[in-house]
């Protein structure tokens, strides 16, 4: 009865600690200064890592991208692992930050299934000293990843990179098919305050999930209404539900949008003033297109202009 | 003859925990292929092999502990089966020597491969050293009173299966877990992976036996609650198991299909039906009488 009471006193010790914390928006920068006039962002996509994979030849795939590029800044833009165990990904992570390049970090539907809690992940990012990587666990934003990077030249921000989690599985009940989550209400609204608290000219976002408005894109693009380029050989996985994420984020200064997800697709098309792009699978695990494998990288100056002529590919 | 039997029960016990996490490295293995749509077959399959022989070996432990004694051609039978796939095993390890040997990621399948054919060779040995016609000794325990139906046998080997699978899920998560995160949600996910090693101690070792009425209604009424559980859960929070149980229910998220639930829904509905039709049964013959 004794042992009750003590336990009884301990669960709501442990419940409290539950609550979440109220972070300022400052404590979601990050900044990055750049002194050349070419700063280059390379994205690396979809690279799945898991217990399968055959670690040498990921990590020559990332020499060769890091010394054909050479990048000032890498985003790993969701589905860098899966199916995988702790060493693994402690072994990746730290093969990536040796190369003594800051990356940015964000999620896709499977980086956590892995042989580890979802605290793991963020914990060993936050380690590695080349890791531009925000994530409070305990704050009232709804998934891991929600922060931003200010790239700045002589005490001026050019750019920012909005770096998003666009969540993971979603279903209505007990369905035999999970739908892709959507980015959360508090997560543009977060993007919204920012803009206006720390206004800049031109945003950048990187995610995973791709919006439905990329999938209305490729229609107007195909139908010769829209500019662009590229191919996608696959229906965009669009989450389950549209939402105005689009339209807000890019009221917010957004200006491009880089995304994973869908290996066999990779256009660049411009949509209401806007840029929607598919990073390209950066290897050749899981289901892929051998002749799209490589990374996209973005090429900036001072402008503050982005169009596609700064999108760049390397294929392999 | 009570002593040995408790000792073979521990003995088994502890074979059991070690096989499960054997089994659940095999499928979390088996799990990388189907992800790699079978490209790294030939990569994974000595581990896989060498994960799913000890449950092989247990299987037939148990078959000779409680069914029958192993007879000289089975055991010559069953040793060629294992010494095959054992060199089937080793050539893969050797083709792949790069993925083994090389790789430091690699180097907790290479030690598991290692220890388990080290395990395994050993108990071939003592085998092939200690053979005798009538060894080892043949125990009747009464709770498996249908285990030489063919249907049940299958169903067991099925939840055995299954139960090695959750277990170690269940074990790992709460390794893992930072249990100041959603703690009652992931309580409840934990204790569902474990229901199924209740039903199977229920089949297996101590319950199922037709005297012992009040366990018997004590599992049925833990199986329906859990069960029920599930299915709310399941129709009015599903994402809660979405964003708990990710690192859990692996194959689930890799094939964007709940897998895991309705294997867990199935593990629960048969032994209610089973009690209930037991129950029932010994109630219509108590009214016979």
């Amino acid at each position: 009865m004794k042992k009750i009471k003590h336990i009884s006193l301990l669960l709501p010790l442990l419940l409290s600690s539950c609550n979440n914390v109220n972070y300022e928006l400052e404590d979601y920068r990050l900044t990055l200064d750049i002194k050349d006039d070419n700063f280059k962002i390379m994205q690396l996509t979809d690279i799945h890592i898991g217990i399968e994979t055959n670690l040498f030849e990921v990590k020559a795939l990332i020499k060769e991208y890091i010394e054909e590029v050479n990048p000032s800044l890498m985003v790993l833009t969701g589905d860098t692992f899966m199916n995988t165990t702790k060493n693994i990904t402690i072994d990746t992570l730290k093969y990536i930050d040796s190369f003594d390049i800051p990356f940015a970090y964000t999620y896709g539907n499977h980086d956590l299934q892995g042989l580890y809690s979802a605290d793991f992940l963020p914990n060993e990012i936050m380690k590695l000293k080349n890791s531009l990587y925000i994530d409070f666990s305990d704050d009232d934003l709804y998934g891991r990843a929600n922060y931003f990077i200010d790239i700045n030249k002589n005490n001026e921000t050019l750019y920012r990179l909005f770096i998003l989690d666009s969540n993971n599985y979603y279903s209505e009940g007990f369905e035999l098919k999970f739908s892709y989550d959507v980015i959360h209400e508090e997560q543009i609204k977060h993007i919204e305050e920012i803009n206006e608290k720390y206004p800049v000219e031109t945003s950048i976002a990187y995610f995973h999930i791709p919006f439905h408005e990329y999938q209305t894109a490729y229609n107007l693009y195909k139908e010769g209404k829209i500019e662009g380029r590229g191919e996608n050989n696959e229906k965009c996985s669009v989450p389950y539900k549209e939402t105005d994420a689009f339209t807000r984020m890019k009221n917010s200064g957004v200006k491009a949008f880089f995304i994973g997800h869908d290996h066999l697709n990779s256009s660049d098309l411009i949509y209401e003033d806007t840029i929607l792009s598919y990073g390209i699978k950066s290897t050749y695990e899981m289901y892929n297109d051998e002749s799209l494998v490589g990374v996209k990288y973005l090429s900036l100056d001072d402008s503050k202009n982005i169009t596609l002529d700064n999108i760049k590919t390397y294929l392999r | 003859m009570e002593k040995t039997q408790f000792l073979v029960k521990v003995y088994l016990s502890i074979l059991f925990i070690v096989v499960a996490f054997f089994f659940y490295y095999g499928v979390f293995n088996v799990f990388g292929i189907i992800i790699d749509e079978f490209v790294s077959t030939l990569r994974l399959m000595p581990i896989i092999i060498m994960c799913f022989l000890p449950l092989f070996y247990l299987a037939n432990i148990y078959f000779n502990l409680y069914h029958k004694a192993f007879s000289k051609k089975f055991i010559i039978s069953f040793l060629i089966i294992v010494l095959t796939l054992k060199l089937i095993s080793l050539v893969l390890l050797g083709l792949n020597y790069e993925y083994y040997f090389l790789n430091p990621t690699s180097a907790a399948s290479t030690i598991i491969y290692f220890f388990s054919l080290a395990f395994l060779t050993s108990f071939d040995i003592f085998l092939i050293f200690n053979f005798k016609k009538d060894y080892p000794s043949k125990f009747n325990i009464t709770s498996l009173p249908n285990l030489s139906f063919n249907v049940k046998r299958w169903w067991l080997i099925f939840y055995y299966m299954c139960t090695s699978f959750f277990l170690v899920s269940a074990l790992i998560g709460l390794i893992n877990h930072n249990f100041t995160l959603d703690f009652m949600n992931y309580l409840f996910i934990i204790l569902l992976c474990i229901i199924p090693l209740l039903n199977l101690l229920n089949y297996i070792v101590y319950f199922n036996s037709n005297k012992d009425r009040i366990k018997r209604i004590i599992m049925l009424v833990i199986d329906s609650s859990f069960l029920l559980a599930l299915v709310l859960v399941s129709s009015s929070n599903y994402n809660m198991f979405i964003s708990l149980a990710q690192h859990l229910f692996l194959l689930d998220f890799a094939a964007s299909m709940p897998i895991s639930q309705i294997v867990l829904m199935l593990l629960l509905i048969v032994p209610i039906l089973e009690l209930s039709f037991k129950e029932l049964y010994m109630f219509l013959r108590k009214k016979e009488n």
